[in-house]
């Protein structure tokens, strides 16, 4: 998504606070240098002392429009920002979204949500569930071949042998 | 690759285990890189979150993975590779025959044995030819004379403790043994002259082979009261065929003794006192390993090899069993003693005669006949073979040699004629002769050899406790490829020649049994094969060398040791072959050939040479005699000859001095001269 043109003694540093991933396919450009801007690129141009407020501006980019999913729980309903949910799940024809400390009663159907959220980092693991790729904490490839995801609420999922393949392309492995 | 074959199980768990290994191995690879694409993509989305536990989940992983294959190298190392052999060894106690079968069987299993382990006897054929037999016939001639008090006794490794010999004097007579015959000649006469050398007393046995009879004289002992005889006696199972039709039915089968062998060591006790009157008879069966003699009492080896591959073999049969003068005592079960790893295939018996009251004690241990013998004050020492069977080995199976032969160091504590085993130590190598082993302040030191040639040859030299327990060992002595060649202690210092090129001469300090270290070194052309100290400051050697920095001599060598951290050749002689043909000593083998005496300052040897022509052999035999000081070294004295240009060698093996008198002793002359004048013989008999 990113592409850091700065000058190469401190390349590393201002990667690392600008908490920054490059990508060889990307659409933005950083760099501390005018001259360096690529025309066919968004280009962002900082100075150094800049570099707090540009984090935050990439991490709007990231996140890209904030798009909310509403759903109710016993205490009514609520529109929840999508990146707070750890995965949806489909139990008896409900549709629920799991949150940390509460789920809520959505509804949509699954694929409605995996449709809105496509561009959010969603995945589909099994036909009943799409997880947050941003709530895993820790995936352990089972022997049956399937994958066992440990979310960071301390939950456990797992993937299903036929969403193997697109998880893994997720994670662009 | 044979040894996956030779163990399929083996080889299935170490499938699984390479399976295991290498699943996990996936296992691992593959978390790793899922968790960091994880990583990866989380940091993109801008979410850092390091995962936690990471490391140490990989770490579990791993060592999940390799805890098998440690399992596996651990158990495999441990069956096949033990490079540490515990010193100590088990016993094991003996109910009844079946026991010693069963020990057997199970010695035999892990040997998976098709090859000669046991070392089946074999005997010297020619040791008696069918002759008449004759029954110990005496001849009696008239006697007078007295005796002296100096003279020369048996040259033994320990002082008082004595070594049974082929020639002996006791300042009176010479007592002289040759295959079948004992004979004892009137020496030494000063109020007759010198020149009286009377035959007094023959003893000639039946060496008749289905002769019951008949007895093979191995060494004699003498003192101020006896006089002993020591030989086999060989039952060789001489059956009477029924012959065919018109044939007569009296042949005899004399080599059915190889398969119904019996041999017993007989000893004949003779008073002096009572013109050597027969006075006590010993008889013990087995074959003859070793004897010595402290004061009255005598000490005797034997070992009897029990033939389990018969099938129907009786072992009561073969059970140590002694005889005084008629009475016959067996051993028990009880009284048996094993060793654990030492090949259950003979019973080796210490036997402890007091002559005066013929009280008999004896000690019985099954295992491995013995090949070394020696004897201090206090103890016996009888080495062998031991086994260390590897562990597991009942278990797997291997191609190698499932053990590790060692030599097993069986200690007998002996006390006034009674005899107790004490211990078994264990030690690496083989050790070379009797002098290889010294007890000094209750510890026994002994030098071995491992491997015979090439590049894994180690020379040893162990410490041990007076239980045998390894106290220190100095390990590659020599040079590489080296073998020793001798060894002598004398007290605190050992003195070892190794060999391969040229003669290093070291001098090992062993003031602490705990830190034994080489102290000097000297390295000069050839070898000695035998060392005798002279005095503290010197020693003697005889060995091979040359004058071109070769072994075709014969060399006698006196090394200075004065300084042990440096010790020199203060003189030598060297007679090379080169000059004469081919010459040999029986020193360089048998320590008991040589006559050493600082009273007298002389030392004399057997020296034997011979040349071929178209005539065949021309043997020149007879003694060396050089007079000795420690200042001008060696001087020669003579060379008493017993025969010139033979055909055949007369075998020339003593010398023995009473008063100023020097006696040479060969197969058929006992010749008299001074010891001033060696050379000019007063007097010659004719023996045999």
């Amino acid at each position: 998504m990113f592409k850091l043109k700065v000058s190469k003694s401190e390349h590393k540093i201002i990667k690392e606070r600008l908490n920054l991933v490059e990508t060889i396919n990307y659409n933005y450009l950083l760099t501390d240098d005018k001259e360096l801007i690529e025309d066919d690129k968004v280009n962002i141009v900082f100075n150094s002392s800049e570099i707090t407020r540009v984090t935050k501006l990439l991490d709007l980019i990231v996140r890209g429009e904030e798009l909310y999913v509403i759903g109710s729980n016993e205490f009514g309903q609520k529109s929840v920002e999508s990146r707070n949910f750890f995965y949806f799940i489909v139990e008896d024809e409900d549709v629920y979204g799991v949150l940390m400390n509460t789920r809520l009663l959505i509804k949509t159907k699954l694929y409605e949500i995996e449709e809105l959220l496509e561009h959010k980092d969603f995945i589909r693991v099994s036909k009943y569930c799409l997880v947050n790729i941003g709530k895993i904490d820790y995936i352990k490839p089972a022997l049956n071949s399937k994958l066992d995801l440990l979310l960071k609420n301390s939950e456990h999922l797992e993937v299903n042998r036929g969403y193997l393949k697109d998880f893994k392309k997720a994670l662009e492995i | 690759m044979l040894f996956l074959i030779n163990n399929p199980a083996i080889a299935f768990i170490l499938f699984i285990v390479l399976g295991f290994t290498i699943l996990m191995g996936i296992k691992i690879f593959e978390e790793l890189t899922i968790n960091k694409a994880l990583s990866l993509k989380q940091r993109q989305m801008r979410i850092s979150s390091p995962i936690k536990g990471f490391k140490s989940r990989i770490a579990m992983l791993t060592s999940a993975a390799l805890a098998p294959v440690v399992a596996v190298v651990v158990v495999v190392s441990v069956a096949l590779a033990p490079q540490t052999v515990p010193g100590s060894v088990q016993l094991i106690d003996l109910k009844s025959s079946d026991d010693i079968f069963e020990i057997y069987t199970t010695f035999q299993e892990r040997m998976e044995t098709n090859f000669d382990t046991f070392g089946l006897r074999f005997f010297d054929s020619n040791l008696g030819s069918p002759e008449m037999a004759l029954d110990a016939e005496e001849d009696l001639i008239d006697y007078n004379g007295t005796a002296s008090d100096d003279f020369s006794g048996t040259n033994v490794q320990v002082e008082g403790v004595d070594e049974m010999d082929n020639v002996l004097t006791d300042g009176k007579y010479i007592y002289t043994m040759f295959q079948n015959k004992v004979q004892i000649s009137l020496a030494y006469t000063m109020e007759e002259g010198p020149d009286v050398l009377d035959l007094y007393r023959t003893f000639e046995f039946s060496n008749t082979y289905c002769d019951s009879e008949q007895f093979y004289p191995q060494g004699m002992y003498v003192d101020d009261d006896y006089f002993i005889i020591i030989g086999n006696q060989y039952n060789y199972d001489c059956k009477e065929y029924e012959g065919d039709e018109g044939v007569e039915d009296i042949t005899i089968e004399p080599w059915g003794y190889w398969y119904q062998n019996s041999s017993h060591i007989k000893v004949l006790v003779y008073d002096k006192t009572n013109d050597f009157e027969l006075e006590d008879e010993y008889l013990m069966n087995g074959y003859f390993t070793g004897t010595r003699k402290i004061d009255n009492n005598l000490y005797i080896v034997t070992n009897n090899y029990i033939p389990f591959y018969d099938e129907e073999v009786d072992i009561d049969y073969y059970l140590s069993e002694y005889e005084v003068n008629g009475q016959v005592t067996t051993a028990e079960y009880e009284d048996v003693v094993y060793i654990e790893g030492s090949a259950p295939n003979s019973f080796t018996t210490f036997y402890g005669i007091d002559l005066d009251t013929t009280q008999v004690d004896m000690e019985t241990v099954l295992g491995d006949s013995g090949y070394n013998l020696y004897v201090s004050n206090e103890n016996m020492y009888l080495v062998g073979s031991v086994y260390y069977f590897f562990p597991m080995v009942d278990f797997i199976t291997l191609e190698e040699p499932v053990y590790e032969s060692q030599t097993a160091i069986m200690k007998i504590a002996i006390d006034d004629g009674e005899v107790e085993y004490s211990s078994t130590g264990r030690v690496s190598g083989n050790s070379l002769n009797q002098f290889s082993m010294d007890e000094h302040d209750g510890y026994l030191r002994i030098t071995t050899t491992t491997g015979w040639w090439g590049e894994n040859i180690n020379n040893r030299l162990y410490v041990l406790d007076e239980d045998l327990n390894h106290v220190a060992v100095l390990e590659n002595l020599g040079k590489p490829a080296e073998t020793i060649k001798s060894t002598r202690f004398v007290g605190d210092y050992a003195y070892l020649v190794t060999f391969e090129q040229t003669d290093p001469f070291y001098v090992i300090n062993l003031t602490d049994p705990e830190d034994p270290f080489v102290e000097g070194e000297l390295e000069i052309p050839g070898f000695s094969t035998y060392l005798q100290p002279l005095s503290e400051d010197y020693m003697l050697g005889v060995g091979f060398g040359d004058n071109s920095g070769g072994t075709q001599g014969l060399k006698i060598s006196i090394y200075d040791i004065s300084d042990k951290s440096n010790p020199t050749v203060f003189d030598e002689i060297i007679f090379d072959y080169e000059e004469f043909g081919w010459g040999h000593s029986t020193v360089t083998y048998n320590h008991k050939d040589l006559l050493v005496s600082l009273s007298k300052g002389i030392i004399a040897l057997p020296f034997s040479t011979y040349n071929y022509s178209d005539s065949g052999y021309n043997y020149n035999s007879g003694i060396l005699v050089y007079n000795i000081d420690f200042v001008d070294g060696f001087a020669f004295n003579g060379y008493v000859t017993h025969d010139e240009d033979s055909s055949e060698d007369v075998y020339v093996y003593k010398s023995k001095f009473i008063s100023d008198y020097f006696y040479t002793v060969s197969n058929q002359y006992i010749k008299v001269s001074t010891l001033v004048d060696t050379e000019t013989i007063l007097f010659s008999t004719e023996l045999n």
